[in-house]
């Protein structure tokens, strides 16, 4: 993307930071590239998602415990909703997204930065995070008349308890539109093979092409 | 302190509490995954002994490193790919197909850490709490803002409705002008003048009374807007009402009507503003004098103690229903019966009367039956 170079003189402290579980300095570099007018978009891919990847990293080279990941997640989580003002600025246009999780997925950071993306192109978005059962997405689906739901997998076992998620919203609501994204799919052809009725979109980036398409 | 110099001596003290440690997780495998022993602390972490609870490193990526001695060393996370985990931060060691784990709570880093989760979740619940009540005074606001906007819809229905009732109003009178005017303009022209004149008459008065009419609207739509401000003074009341009767004395001289004052002490100073009071005390008289019949009555009266005047005049008039006497203060029932002469009017003046007595603070009533005349009060404050 193209402010890659503006971020890199701030990823390497928003990283130690983040490791260091030091919130305040996070906060203050995200507040100086939202003041800066770096784009949401920009900022979730190339600083927070960047360093929750790197975050994974050392914890794959065992090198930080589960605990330092808990608390980035937290940390960045934090800095989310302070971000989050800035996008609720726009208008609406009356337009519905549910996101969700696939039931016993604990990753919701992906797909808070998809919902965040569909609200800053003035979607009405329906945030239900992790945990959320088939039932429930259906139910909920019912009450809301969503155009369009975003599904996020981060791990890949639970790949068969979303196609079954799918499966079963598309036999109900035919007619509405599923997305799905997520890490189990970035480095995993054969997963995104096997999708079936639905749109699979690997980041913000092509989130973003799909809703100016909608 | 070199501990490791001085230590061996207590090795079986040592052992014995690090057996039941819940800080140090120590376990001892024979190769494959056959367990030996745990600590306390391990077996807390891995109730069921399973190896498939070392989540990463995996059991087996640790069998497969072939060499003795220490073989890793890291954190290693321990749980379940469905639920929140566990690091510990590991030594393995192999020596004789068998495989000794050594894990370290850093105690440090978890206390950081802990303070750190701490600090984040209050602020969280602050925020929370702030936002709820945030949400609460939106939503009382929302509530108000409803109330004000019901209000403002029945205020412009009063308003629509008032036009309409206002535009009928003036139809009339401009209906009798057209068409006693195209009668004069004939009478002229064939200069029957006696029934000119009558003619011209008959449209003067009618513009006289239309004139009045929005004059009334006038002053009514000022004083609505606030423009027509409030001036206090002290007043003497006989003064301006024998003032008032002064104004009609042709039409009580036309009727034969009986006016009585006695009541009122000449010496009875109110504090109000003297333009005001009098435009109601004219309607009031105006209004008495049109419902009351030939050689009838009308008495001004007026109490006063140290909190507040009040001034009422009684008729021997009309009177009135229960139900016109409803309609009387509001802009779009409101409406006019003839008089007892036929005498015309909009029914303004009373709408004028009740808010000229409110800009003081007071009160204006009417007590009234059919054929037994009506009493018209009204209070001002002290
Ligand atoms: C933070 C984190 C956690 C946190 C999550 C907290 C939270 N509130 O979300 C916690 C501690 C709970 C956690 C737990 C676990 N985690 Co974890 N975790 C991570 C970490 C470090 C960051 C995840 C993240 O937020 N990334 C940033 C976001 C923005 O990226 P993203 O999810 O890819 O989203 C982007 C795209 O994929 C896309 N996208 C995502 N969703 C959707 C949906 C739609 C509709 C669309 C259109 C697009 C889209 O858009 C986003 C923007 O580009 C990753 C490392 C990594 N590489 O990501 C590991 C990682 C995902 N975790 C991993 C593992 C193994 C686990 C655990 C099993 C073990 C553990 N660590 O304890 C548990 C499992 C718990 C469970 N049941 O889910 C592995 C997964 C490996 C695998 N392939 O299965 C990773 C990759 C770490 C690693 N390098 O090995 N984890």
């Amino acid at each position: 993307m193209v402010n890659d170079s503006i971020h890199k003189d701030y990823s390497k402290e928003f990283l130690d930071s983040l490791l260091k579980g030091n919130k305040e300095s996070c906060s203050s570099i995200v507040k100086q590239l939202v003041e800066k007018n770096i784009p949401i978009p920009q900022l979730y891919e190339n600083l927070i998602k960047k360093s929750l990847y790197d975050i994974g990293d050392l914890w794959e080279s065992n090198t930080i415990s589960v605990a330092t990941e808990h608390l980035a997640s937290a940390i960045i989580e934090k800095i989310l909703n302070e971000t989050y003002p800035e996008i609720l600025l726009e208008q609406k246009i009356n337009k519905k997204v549910i996101v969700s999780c696939v039931e016993t997925e604990l990753h919701q950071i992906g797909l808070k930065m998809i919902a965040d993306i569909f609200e800053l192109h003035g979607w009405d978005t329906y945030f239900l995070g992790t945990s959320t059962t088939t039932g429930d997405l259906i139910a909920f689906a019912e009450n809301i008349h969503p155009d369009v739901i975003a599904l996020s997998l981060t791990l890949d076992f639970n790949f068969p308890l979303l196609q079954r998620m799918i499966e079963e919203f598309h036999s109900n609501f035919p007619n509405i539109a599923i997305i799905v994204g997520g890490q189990a799919f970035a480095k995993n052809n054969a997963l995104v093979a096997q999708l079936k009725h639905c749109i699979y979109l690997p980041d913000i980036q092509k989130t973003e092409e799909f809703i100016s398409r909608f | 302190m070199n501990t490791q110099n001085n230590l061996p001596a207590w090795s079986a003290e040592i052992l014995e509490t690090l057996a039941s440690s819940n800080g140090i997780g120590i376990a001892l495998y024979s190769i494959p995954t056959k367990s030996l022993s745990a600590n306390n602390a391990f077996i807390q972490l891995i109730p069921s002994f399973n190896t498939t609870s070392f989540i990463h490193p995996t059991f087996k990526h640790l069998l497969d490193i072939k060499e003795e001695g220490l073989i890793f060393s890291g954190y290693i996370t321990f749980g379940d790919n469905l639920s929140v985990n566990h690091s510990l931060a590991c030594n393995v060691y192999r020596k004789n197909d068998e495989i000794l784990i050594l894990g370290d709570n850093n105690l440090a880093q978890m206390i950081a850490q802990n303070k750190e989760m701490h600090a984040l979740n209050q602020e969280i619940i602050n925020l929370q709490r702030s936002l709820l009540k945030e949400k609460k005074t939106l939503q009382q606001t929302l509530e108000q803002l409803n109330v004000l906007n019901n209000k403002l819809i029945q205020l412009n229905d009063d308003k629509d409705q008032f036009v309409s009732i206002l535009a009928h109003d003036l139809r009339n009178p401009f209906a009798v002008m057209l068409g006693y005017g195209q009668m004069l303009n004939k009478k002229l022209e064939n200069a029957a003048f006696e029934d000119a004149k009558k003619y011209a008459g008959v449209i003067n008065s009618t513009i006289n009374k239309t004139y009045n009419l929005l004059e009334n609207l006038l002053t009514w739509s000022r004083s609505q807007m606030n423009r027509i401000k409030y001036k206090p003074e002290y007043i003497k009341l006989k003064e301006i009402i024998n003032e008032t009767i002064e104004l009609f004395e042709n039409q009580i001289n036309a009727k034969d009507i009986f006016v009585a004052t006695e009541d009122i002490k000449d010496s009875l100073v109110v504090r109000g503003d003297k333009q005001m009071i009098k435009t109601v005390l004219r309607n009031l008289f105006s209004n008495a004098i049109k419902y009351t019949p030939q050689q009838g009555s009308i008495q001004f009266s007026a109490q006063y103690n140290t909190s507040q005047v009040t001034i009422s005049l009684k008729d021997s008039g009309v009177g009135m229903s229960p139900e016109t006497v409803n309609k009387l203060w509001n802009l779009s029932t409101r409406n006019s019966e003839k008089g007892t002469n036929g005498e015309t009017g909009t029914g303004f003046g009373l709408l004028i009367c009740k808010d000229f007595v409110e800009k003081h603070g007071g009160h204006i009533s009417v007590e009234s039956k059919p054929n037994k005349g009506s009493v018209f009060s009204f209070n001002i404050p002290q």
